[in-house]
């Protein structure tokens, strides 16, 4: 009994110290940061410091959270100075007190000087303070330091990883009467000393943005959330809550059995009967938007109308429960940003929601109105999801894997034919394109916005990129087929066809010779060219597949010379059909038949692959760029 | 300075993009100028209604009022009716709610601003809000716009001015012989009325000048007043409003100044000529004074002292510029402070003489009874140099003895903004390879270090671009780069690089298109729907030159012929020349106007035509 009474009792002079020293909190009169180590000496700026400490209470008399920031950095170019020489004391916006500011510099033969507190401006309304370091040149080391006292905020994301390298990075917690849940880059160590929580990381590079890469997802962070003694984040819990029972707010139960039974969905096999419920929600059903005010719903088979997005998801799963198919609930994360968490949601972490139909292994995306029932949504593929089963009210499967839909799937491919204008100084194109798969998705929720929007630019600009990626083009003729959402279900190509003429040069003179940039026409392709170096793993959004069919005409008093630049084998080495870029050129009669086919058949490759990758990518660019030579016959 | 954070405000708010079109159905602004025991009460009334069709078009609905400590805002009130059911909501204190204003560029300033939010609204509502303000400083009054981002069914603006108060008044931009005027003589007042009516929304457009160009607004401003029988004289032409900038920077530098001294010493003491004097003073401050922006009450108007601006190492334009101008001074010459707009500002000190035709404050001296404007606000202008935002613009130029002139800022010519690239290369199977040298001077110099100054992390990228910017299949290495930031000498940088599957070969023959940059190319600007002009930030002139080594065994069995391309907008020429083993090429491009109009954009796209016309010659070689 004492020795609990102690534990009691140590525990609550921890949390009182604990609150007076980070008030106190100071930094030392004469620093002592670490190292620069030889790798950095060349950069700009090196953040020295970059320690965070929050310390939250919350009881019957206490509701605050004391916010300690304390950072320095050593300028080494003056155009740098700029970048760090103003501070602001601010947190999360909900300031109640600055206790403490100092700002100084650090010159590079040790002297010290301090800003003076009356340097320090205060905005009228919101009450920060802010202060610029003064004298500041090249090769000072400005340090600072401020502690705010603030309305606790529940849940926040502190990012580490700047332009320049940061050598010392900390995030310490202390509370009391709430609990600290984190959730922290792998780069960060951690411990426990003195009843404070230390996440402390050590080097951390400067962040480069890379294409086709979790850029988001590696950035250097740290997400928290409060809890006041339960975890209400935990999966059990949470999915409990949310999903055990449908519940509508516009509509009652009744109105959506009257729903169901209007579907007339007896007789229809368990797919059929999926599909017409997705259909006519996804064609119906739109989500109240924000401004807008959610009404009541008096007859939901009665058209067009709009509905709260729980009302949506709930509607699935009510029609579900009351036609006794089986149904989860799986939650997901977006790859690009990060992984789910296997016990609980955290917070700030783009998470997403949706059914899983275990006996045929498809997805319903309500959130998702691009999305037919099926496959999950792209961003998910491969990433790891918690699944919640309602009528066992519990998490099921904490390692669920997202299924990565084959590019066979999404095919993008296109019909060329091409002639010369009547002076031989131009291309004209007659270009069908089709799309099936998650593209065809996304292209017919677009299709279906740029219609109801009827602003004539943006809507042309969308086909145009459509039809040709970025090139300046003019079309005429356009025609659009199989563009309602229906089409999704049977993965039936979308159709787009147009009429095009280039508003940039494809012809080229050489002489008697004529240099056709024929490889224009499949429309602008991404390259990587001057990316030569890679620090992170490649991540594409979906796997997919190109195939081109170009059908050029020799025009009359002209002979074929030369059509080797369109010629191309680049494949991926180990793997060869992982990605690649294959194109073929075949002279039939007066006509050149060019067949290309380029494909990616998985959404990851390890960063030692990265320049087999940019290989066929470049590829492809290369194609672009290519040309026939015509010679003129004499 | 202080005056554009009201523009910006505005136009913040003008980027929101309307999914359906709310409209505004009426909006007018009344001014009434009075006089009173302190001087002149100078109040506003506007007033607003506006359609919204659909209640997810919840930006349309939302206002923004700023205020500041020349202004307060005295009254809101408002209401929204559903035009279903006639239901009538007033607007709630609640939904007001007042914000320091956060700007980009500004460290700290007093501009504040109420967010003004209607709501929750059903479809097919009008919104209707008034607006009562106070102008507490007679030289610091504001503008009206009579287009904005939503259509506009009517707008009116009106001054009524008790008899006695003169006012001067200006419209400009797009559509001023549209607006209606109407002046009414009363008892005791005097009324003066705009209306125009029927305004199509305002959407801007890429490359396009400052908006201020092309939106119908009137400026307005007070000449004089009567008090006692006397005339009070405010801003009745450049005279006053020279008078009263003249009276503001009195007051500062006050401060001893013994450690600029010091500096301007040290910095002058090997120079040779005043120029040289300049240069050594105006890139000190460059180099070590770095741009805060403090605006707040008449500190957007008063530099602060040279001597804490030298301490502190730190300041705004005006701070930078009294500076620079108090050092000059030390050392002996002729400089002064000079205020200009710089081009976002569409307006001329003849036309409008207010404070509104400004923002922003430089240096300038006398050498040789040669004007040198210095701007020490961009890191990287060369010396001698406006900087680029200025260029072609009036300032108002402070003389001794209380005088001041009004004189034009140069256009730098494209010949001093000039990337001069030397390109050597061989041919080997498809691929080319070579050296290549690229002189970078004037602004393009400057943009490049400070491009590099804001993106630190890409600075490899930066110096590639200047080889790869518009051809990304170069495959480049930097050998090695003199910067020269501050000196009259251009930044060099040498490469070796290579292109991939850059020929093409034929039976007995090899295509080569010979220029590997191509300036432009993709710099033209569609025609169809443009509405509005296109600015250019500078003149410029790119030189490449190109010396090809002929292969082994080759000849060259076609060579194009040398051509030209010139009109008013930009200049074209590639040369093609033999000299024994080596094919040389000149490819000249400059540009030759900054300014140019919708109806001129197509001449600029001729030129861009035939930039990407002579760009695609090629050269064949065949077998000897």
């Amino acid at each position: 009994m004492n020795k609990k009474i102690y534990i009691l009792l140590l525990f609550l002079i921890v949390e009182v110290a604990n609150a007076q020293e980070i008030k106190s909190y100071e930094w030392e009169a004469k620093p002592n940061f670490q190292p620069i180590p030889e790798k950095y000496s060349n950069q700009p700026a090196v953040i020295l410091l970059d320690k965070r400490w929050i310390h939250t209470r919350v009881g019957q008399y206490a509701f605050a959270t004391f916010v300690m920031n304390h950072f320095a950095v050593k300028i080494n170019k003056a155009d740098q100075i700029n970048q760090f020489n103003k501070v602001k004391a601010e947190d999360n916006g909900y300031i109640r007190k600055l206790r403490d500011f100092h700002a100084r510099v650090i010159k590079p033969n040790g002297q010290i000087v301090v800003l003076p507190e009356d340097r320090m401006v205060e905005r009228e309304v919101d009450k920060v303070k802010s202060i610029v370091f003064e004298g500041v040149e090249a090769g000072d080391i400005l340090e600072y330091y401020f502690i705010l006292k603030e309305m606790p905020t529940t849940f926040s994301v502190e990012v580490y990883q700047k332009e320049v390298p940061v050598l010392d990075a900390q995030f310490i917690w202390t509370a009391s009467g709430v609990n600290f849940q984190i959730e922290a880059s792998p780069v960060f160590s951690q411990k426990k000393e003195s009843g404070k929580n230390y996440y402390y990381a050590k080097n951390i590079a400067p962040y480069k943005e890379e294409p086709n890469a979790c850029n988001k997802k590696e950035l250097v962070k740290l997400f928290y959330s409060l809890n006041s003694g339960t975890d209400y984040s935990n999966w059990t819990y949470l999915l409990s809550t949310q999903y055990r029972k449908p519940v509508f707010n516009l509509f009652s139960k009744s109105k959506a059995r009257d729903f169901i039974d209007n579907l007339k969905l007896d007789g229809l096999s368990l797919d059929q009967k999926l599909q017409k419920l997705d259909s006519y929600i996804k064609q119906n059903f739109d989500f109240v938007e924000r401004g807008e005010t959610a009404k009541k719903v008096k007859d939901l088979n009665d058209g067009k109308q709009k509905l709260q997005a729980s009302d949506v998801f709930d509607l699935y799963g009510f029609t579900m429960k009351e036609l006794d198919i089986p149904y989860e609930v799986v939650v997901g994360v977006d790859r690009f940003y990060g992984d789910i968490n296997s016990e609980r949601m955290v917070y700030a972490m783009p998470h997403e929601v949706m059914y899983y139909i275990p006996e045929v292994k498809k997805f319903i995306t309500p959130y998702e109105k691009y999305l037919c029932y099926g496959n999950p949504m792209f961003e998910l593929q491969s990433s790891k999801g918690i699944v919640y089963s309602p009528q066992k009210n519990k998490v099921i499967n904490r390692d669920f894997i997202f299924p990565v839909i084959d590019a066979q799937a999404t095919t993008i491919t296109t019909l060329s034919n091409v002639t010369l204008n009547e002076d031989a100084s131009a291309i004209l194109l007659k270009k069908e394109y089709t799309s099936t798969g998650y593209r065809a998705g996304v292209e017919r929720q677009q299709i279906k916005y740029y219609k109801e929007l009827k602003e004539e630019k943006e809507t042309q600009d969308f086909y145009k990129n459509l039809l040709m990626e970025s090139e300046d083009i003019k079309f005429t003729n356009l025609k659009t087929d199989n563009e309602g959402f229906d089409a999704n279900y049977s993965n039936t190509p979308l159709k787009v066809s147009a009429d095009i003429v280039f508003n940039t040069s494809t012809i080229e003179d050489a002489g008697n010779l004529l240099v056709v940039n024929i490889g224009k026409v499949i429309g602008t392709q991404t390259n990587l060219y001057q990316e030569e170096t890679r620090t992170k793993d490649v991540d594409l959004y979906m796997t997919k597949r190109y195939i081109h069919k170009i059908i050029f005409t020799i025009p009359e008093g002209y002979s074929l010379e030369s059509y080797e630049s369109l010629v191309f084998d680049k494949k991926m080495q180990k793997n060869k059909d992982n990605a690649y870029f294959i194109s073929s050129v075949k002279p039939q009669g007066n006509q050149l038949v060019i067949d290309v086919e380029e494909s990616y058949n998985k959404i990851h490759f390890k960063k030692e692959l990265y320049q087999e990758y940019r290989e066929v990518i470049n590829a492809s660019a290369d194609f672009f760029k290519g040309s026939i030579v015509l010679k003129k016959k004499n | 300075m202080k005056r554009i954070l009201c523009v910006v405000l505005i136009f913040s708010h003008f980027c929101v993009k309307a999914q359906s079109k709310s409209k505004i159905l009426s909006k007018s602004e009344i001014i009434t100028i009075k006089t009173n025991a302190q001087g002149l009460l100078i109040s506003s009334n506007s007033y607003e209604k506006r359609f919204i069709p659909k209640a997810k078009n919840i930006n349309d609905y939302q206002f923004v009022e700023s205020y500041d400590s020349f202004s307060d805002i005295l009254e809101i009130t408002g209401h929204t009716i559903n035009l279903k059911t006639g239901k009538k909501s007033k607007l709630s204190s609640y939904n007001i709610t007042s914000h320091d204003a956060i700007l980009e560029d500004i460290f700290h300033s007093d501009l504040k601003y109420k967010n003004i939010s209607f709501g929750p609204l059903e479809d097919s509502s009008t919104v209707e809000l008034n607006v009562s303000k106070r102008y507490n400083n007679p030289r610091l009054l504001s503008f009206f716009t009579f287009q904005e981002n939503l259509s506009i069914n009517q707008a009116k603006f009106g001054i009524t001015v008790e008899k006695g108060i003169e006012i001067g008044y200006k419209l400009f931009g797009a559509h001023t012989d549209e607006i209606k005027f109407s002046k009414q003589e009363g008892a005791n007042t005097t009324t003066y009325n705009w209306t125009f009516e029927n305004a199509e929304e305002f959407k801007k457009e890429a490359n396009m000048p400052s908006a201020l160009y092309y939106l119908p607004h009137l400026i307005y401003y007070i000449k004089s007043y009567e008090k006692e029988g006397n005339q009070q004289k405010i801003l009745t032409n450049v005279d006053d409003l020279y008078k009263w900038y003249n009276e503001l920077v009195q007051q500062t530098n006050k401060k001893d100044q013994t450690e600029i001294k010091k500096t301007v010493n040290q910095l002058i003491a090997r120079s040779k000529s005043d120029k040289e004097k300049v240069q050594q003073i105006f890139q000190w401050v460059q180099k070590n004074l770095h741009y805060v922006a403090f605006e707040y009450g008449m500190g957007g108007f008063i530099p602060r002292d040279a001597a804490d601006v030298f301490d502190k190492k730190y300041g705004d334009c005006k701070d930078m510029a009294n500076l620079i101008n108090e050092m000059l001074k030390i050392a002996g010459l002729n400089s002064s402070l000079t205020w200009i707009g710089t081009r976002e500002k569409p307006y001329s000190y003849y036309d409008v003489p207010s404070p509104f035709v400004d923002n922003h404050m430089i240096a300038s001296v006398l050498i040789e009874n040669k004007r040198i404007f210095l701007d020490a606000t961009d890191k990287f202008c060369p010396f001698t140099y406006p900087s680029s935002m200025i260029q072609g613009k009036e300032s108002l130029v402070a003389l001794k003895d209380s005088k001041y002139q009004i004189e034009k800022v140069p256009v730098i010519d494209s010949e001093k903004n000039k990337k001069t690239i030397n390109i050597t290369y061989s041919l080997s199977n498809n691929t080319i390879k070579g050296l290549a040298t690229a002189e970078v001077s004037g602004f393009n110099k400057s943009r490049l270090f400070n491009v590099i100054a804001s993106n630190s992390s890409e600075e490899e990228e930066i110096w590639k671009s200047i080889l790869v910017a518009s051809n990304e299949k170069i495959n480049s290495k930097i050998v090695s780069k003199l910067t020269n930031e501050y000196s009259e000498e251009p930044t060099v940088v040498k490469y070796e690089f290579s292109v991939d599957n850059w020929l093409k070969t034929l039976s007995g023959k090899i295509v080569l298109k010979p220029c590997l940059i191509f300036p432009y190319k993709d710099a033209a600007i569609e025609t169809e729907d443009r509405k509005y002009g296109v600015e250019l930030s500078y003149l410029e002139n790119h030189n490449i030159n190109y010396t090809i080594t002929i292969p082994e065994n080759s000849i060259i069995d076609y060579l194009p012929q040398n051509a030209t391309f010139e009109n008013d907008y930009g200049k074209v020429e590639i040369n093609y020349k033999q000299l024994n083993k080596q094919i040389v090429v000149n490819q000249e491009v400059k540009t030759k106007k900054m300014n140019f109009t919708k109806d001129e954009i197509i001449k600029w796209n001729d030129f861009v035509k035939n930039c990407n016309k002579l760009y695609n010659q090629s050269i064949v070689l065949k077998n000897e």
